[in-house]
């Protein structure tokens, strides 16, 4: 029961904010010069070619009435069509979304099962040479940029040793398998950052906790090492965990549009960069709300854990 | 033979140049049943013995040198190696309730696992004989407490699940660090009531750290003043308290606001207790104390003062302190 | 030592409460009425939500009053003039428990203790350097400490530059809240001499607010106990100490630890936690203790009442208990 409460509490606290993200969403997108009735019917069209396009896209109606429009569709899951290619965007979004989840997904797997045993390792030998040979480790792996990480990536393990196809992924819908295989190398691009990040926040998070009192009272009694570390400890070290690994996942879907680029991947990420090249509005403003509620998504659930994780927090 | 004893005991922290002692050969003998206090201010070393004893010093930084016997088996061998904690029947409560609970467990969970650990009980058995524990620490309600986190419970609350999971552990011997310091003086009372009735119906042995001599004189059988990481004085509370042999306990003593006419000015003790580290060939309170002789210049032997009592003083015999009308 | 004339501060039925969440309020101080005479030490004890501290705090302005008024002199603190409020300001000082968060680290003693003066433009720059120096003497710190940070001081001498900056206003009001509370026994005894040579000095009217009853009673001439957020008894040191009215005050004097036990009586030791300040009980707020609570005290709220002159006392039984008559109406 109280689960429920809590993510409903946590769920209605989001919507002011989804409405916040929309609205930006669209009136942000209407800032950036160029036509795209001119886009699509190519600088020469007549004045009244133009205003038939722009009828028909609704962009004669006044902003707020379109932001109506566009957000009422949105809810019913129509996200309208293509200015460029015609098709529903929804469908598009659909085709490309999944590869998407799934590197971010996987890269989300690589930074927690990296970094959080890392970071508690780190911390039991806190000031040992093990110790400091993590936190340099941890330092250099977040000011290492993703895109230069994938190139080395493919450079070393795809080119130079060939354990990993190169660039431009085989198709999800084809061969699951071997997909799911070519992402590995993308999603270790895209989730060391992370798992050094984590890293560094679980370790400073157990050497302050493996200080306390409530942990001289485990030992007091006689609790083995193992379980005051990974029991104790680590469930006290959660909400910083869980902090930063919700930052990690709007970071991840932000770093999602360069390594697709760099490993030729057609996810969302590459959709945004081609529809901003091609100012296909519907499209942009489709990705961005996507990346919008996965990223509110991701804090509802940051939230939830939160509550559910310490009990001083109602 | 004792329940404890303790030889020799010395703790230094630190290495090579910068290694600091902080215990000097403590000796300690408690019996069975018996409640002892150990006195002294801030950097005499009772909260070291104490940490020592239960092992709970770090091993990177501390070094633990003596013997220490408990119920006849050694608590570590000749090579420093300690029992495991879960083998010794000895358990610790701490000073701060706040922090001394795990704040993200519940109550129950902490003694369940408590008592699996250290007594290999079932989970069901467990949580039974957790329910008996929480009554016999005097917690009303122990099922719907059994649920609580630790800050959903009130300070007094807190410290009485802190006993009762020492109690879990089945102590031959409990060291109570401070135990009722941050705790309100009609709480106090109470708990100070809770551990004397717990001392007398186990026949549990009570090291119970303080630097209270009100709380000795209301819980002890006996007393020891520690000073500068050295046992200076001891013996049974009411003569210690009546007529006390060192000067230091005699000052601590007279510092006392009660002890004093209203008004009046309070009795001090000149100087500070020497910071960890200092070399003293002599006696070790001789800078501070006002019946300063030549023959202090000398090292000071722990000396049979009279029946039970012992004091680290070469003048004892020679000087009357005032102590207390018990 | 005290006169009968205006007092110099009083508090009026003041309250102090606090929104917790949305709905709750937490009633910190709840219409408490006490006047400070001019000279005199006034003990403040109680546990964890009495209020005792909320008390000191609101007098100076560091908790919101709801309720009543605090009065300097006779007027209302909240309508003083700009000159007034700040002749007040200086006027009262308080010094704190904890000595060591109480000081800037970064800044010398001689910087932390010049800074009242500082920062109300008290005095001319040049004098300030030897009015702070001169209250460090007073309070018993060398000229050697003037340069010198808070961390390379001990506990104690933490506690005497406190005390010291408190001093360079020339209050004639000190407020000390639990000041020797984390001191060891010497440093205590040396830092409770110190108080009582400053207040004849600086001819100082001192609040003291402690728990610990024995050293409120060694210094105070009169003593105020308070019980979540009310005061229950108040009276003379030795009329309260040894014609103890209130309960309450009886199961606090028992419960504190003696180094001779058997001068006491038998021990009473209550019963439960002290209740919530947010959710106090109705009736007598210490019903749910009191070991000689009836029906009636869980119903009706007690006044504090003049019992005898001078000592007065809020419980319904008080004439049960201690066959008096109440002779006068509250106080």
């Amino acid at each position: 029961m109280k689960f429920f409460k809590v993510a409903g509490l946590s769920l209605a606290s989001a919507i002011p904010t989804l409405l916040l993200a929309t609205f930006i969403v669209f009136f942000l997108q209407r800032l950036i010069p160029g036509d795209p009735a001119v886009a699509i019917a190519g600088d020469y069209a007549t004045p009244e070619n133009l205003a038939r396009i722009r009828a028909d896209l609704g962009l004669d109606q006044p902003l707020f009435a379109q932001y109506l429009t566009w957000a009422g569709n949105a809810f019913t899951g129509d996200l309208g069509t293509s200015f460029q290619s015609g098709e529903s965007i929804s469908a598009l979004v659909l085709d490309r979304l999944p590869i998407t989840l799934i590197l971010t997904t996987m890269a989300l797997l690589v930074s927690i099962l990296i970094g959080l045993p890392a970071g508690v390792l780190a911390a039991q030998k806190v000031d040992t040479s093990f110790d400091r040979f993590l936190t340099t480790g941890a330092t250099f792996g977040i000011a290492i940029p993703n895109f230069w990480l994938g190139m080395m990536l493919i450079i070393v393990f795809s080119l130079g040793l060939g354990w990993f196809p190169g660039p431009g992924g085989v198709r999800f819908a084809d061969d699951p398998g071997q997909a799911m295989f070519g992402l590995v190398l993308p999603a270790l691009a895209l989730g060391l950052v992370g798992a050094a990040e984590i890293c560094r926040q679980v370790r400073s998070a157990m050497v302050e906790n493996l200080s306390t009192d409530y942990v001289r009272t485990h030992r007091a009694k006689g609790l083995s090492n193992r379980s005051i570390v990974w029991k104790h400890a680590l469930k006290n070290s959660s909400l910083p965990f869980a902090t930063i690994v919700g930052l990690q996942v709007s970071r991840l879907i932000g770093g999602a549009v360069v390594v697709e680029a760099v490993f030729g991947l057609s996810g969302i990420g590459s959709l945004a960069v081609e529809a901003t090249n091609q100012r296909d509005y519907g499209v942009i403003q489709a990705v961005v709300l996507i990346a919008a509620v996965l990223v509110l998504a991701t804090n509802v659930i940051v939230d939830i854990s939160y509550r559910l994780l310490d009990p001083r927090i109602s | 033979m004792s329940l404890l004893e303790v030889k020799s005991l010395e703790v230094r922290f630190g290495h090579g140049e910068k290694q600091v002692q902080a215990l000097y050969g403590v000796d300690l003998s408690i019996d069975a049943g018996e409640i002892v206090g150990l006195v002294g201010e801030s950097g005499s070393g009772k909260t070291v013995t104490s940490l020592a004893l239960m092992g709970l010093l770090d091993p990177k930084s501390a070094e633990v040198g003596g013997t220490a016997v408990l119920d006849g088996a050694p608590l570590w061998d000749e090579r420093g190696r300690r029992r495991p904690r879960s083998k010794v029947p000895m358990a610790m409560v701490f000073q701060e309730p706040m922090t001394a609970l795990d704040p993200v467990f519940t109550v129950g969970s902490q003694l369940v696992e408590t008592l699996r650990v250290r007594r290999a009980m079932g989970r069901r058995q467990a949580r039974a004989e957790a329910l008996e524990l929480l009554e016999a620490v005097g917690i009303s309600d122990p099922t719907a407490r059994m649920r609580a986190h630790p800050h959903e419970l009130s300070g007094g609350m807190r410290q009485r699940v802190m006993i009762a999971i020492a109690l879990a552990c089945e102590p031959k011997l409990l060291i109570a660090d401070e135990p009722t310091t941050a705790v309100d003086v009609t709480i106090q009372a109470q708990l100070l009531d809770l551990i004397r009735g717990l001392a007398r119906e186990r026949g549990m042995a009570v090291l119970f750290v303080t630097h209270d001599l009100g709380v000795v004189a209301e819980t002890c059988d006996r007393m020891i003043t520690m000073y500068a990481g050295r046992v200076v004085e001891r013996g049974p509370v009411v003569e210690v308290l009546a007529e006390p042999a060192h000067p230091y306990t005699a000052g601590l003593l007279s510092a006392l606001p009660a002890a004093a006419e209203r008004h009046a000015r309070l009795a001090t003790i000149p100087g500070r207790v020497p910071p960890p580290g200092t070399e003293i060939t002599g006696c070790v309170f001789a800078p501070r104390c006002s019946h300063r002789r030549d023959v202090c210049d000398q090292p000071q032997e722990l000396l049979p003062h009279g029946d039970g009592r012992e004091v680290r003083c070469i003048r004892a015999s020679e000087i009357q302190f005032e102590g207390v009308q018990v | 030592m005290t006169t009968s004339k205006e007092p110099l501060l009083s508090l009026d039925r003041l309250s102090v409460r606090y929104p917790v969440g949305r709905r709750k309020t937490l009633t910190a101080v709840d219409g408490v009425s006490l006047s400070v005479r001019e000279g005199e030490t006034l003990g403040l004890i109680g546990e964890s939500g009495s209020g005792k501290s909320t008390v000191a705090r609101a007098i100076v302005g560091l908790a919101p009053v709801s309720g009543g008024t605090v009065r300097w002199e006779g007027k209302d603190v909240s309508s003083l003039g700009r000159r007034e409020r700040r002749d007040f300001v200086e006027s009262v000082q308080m010094i704190f428990q904890d000595p060591h968060s109480a000081l800037d680290p970064r800044r010398t003693i001689l910087q932390s203790v010049r800074e009242p003066m500082d920062t109300m433009g008290r005095r001319k720059k040049s004098e300030r350097r030897d009015v702070a120096v001169k209250a460090l003497e007073d309070v018993g710190l060398s000229a050697q400490m003037l340069d010198r940070y808070p961390h390379q001081l001990s506990g104690g001498q933490k506690q005497r530059a406190n005390i010291a900056r408190a001093l360079v206003t020339d209050p004639r009001v000190l407020i000390c809240d639990e000041s020797v509370a984390a001191l060891d026994v010497a440093l205590q005894a040396e830092i409770l001499n110190l108080l009582q040579d400053l207040k004849d000095e600086y001819e100082l009217t001192v609040i003291f607010i402690s728990h610990d009853l024995s050293v409120v009673s060694h210094l105070a001439d009169r003593i105020s106990v308070m019980y979540l957020g009310r005061i229950v008894e108040l009276g003379g040191t030795e009329d309260l100490m040894d014609h103890t009215l209130h309960p309450y005050s009886e199961a606090l004097l028992s419960a504190q630890p003696l180094v001779d036990p058997a001068s006491r009586g038998e021990r009473i030791i209550l019963r439960g936690d002290i209740p919530s300040p947010l959710s106090p009980p109705p009736g007598c707020r210490f019903n749910t203790r009191c070991p000689h609570a009836v029906a009636s005290c869980r119903e009706s709220d007690p006044q504090l009442l003049t019992i005898t002159p001078g000592h007065s006392a809020a419980c319904l039984r008080i004439d049960e208990l201690h066959g008096l008559g109440v002779r006068e109406v509250p106080t």
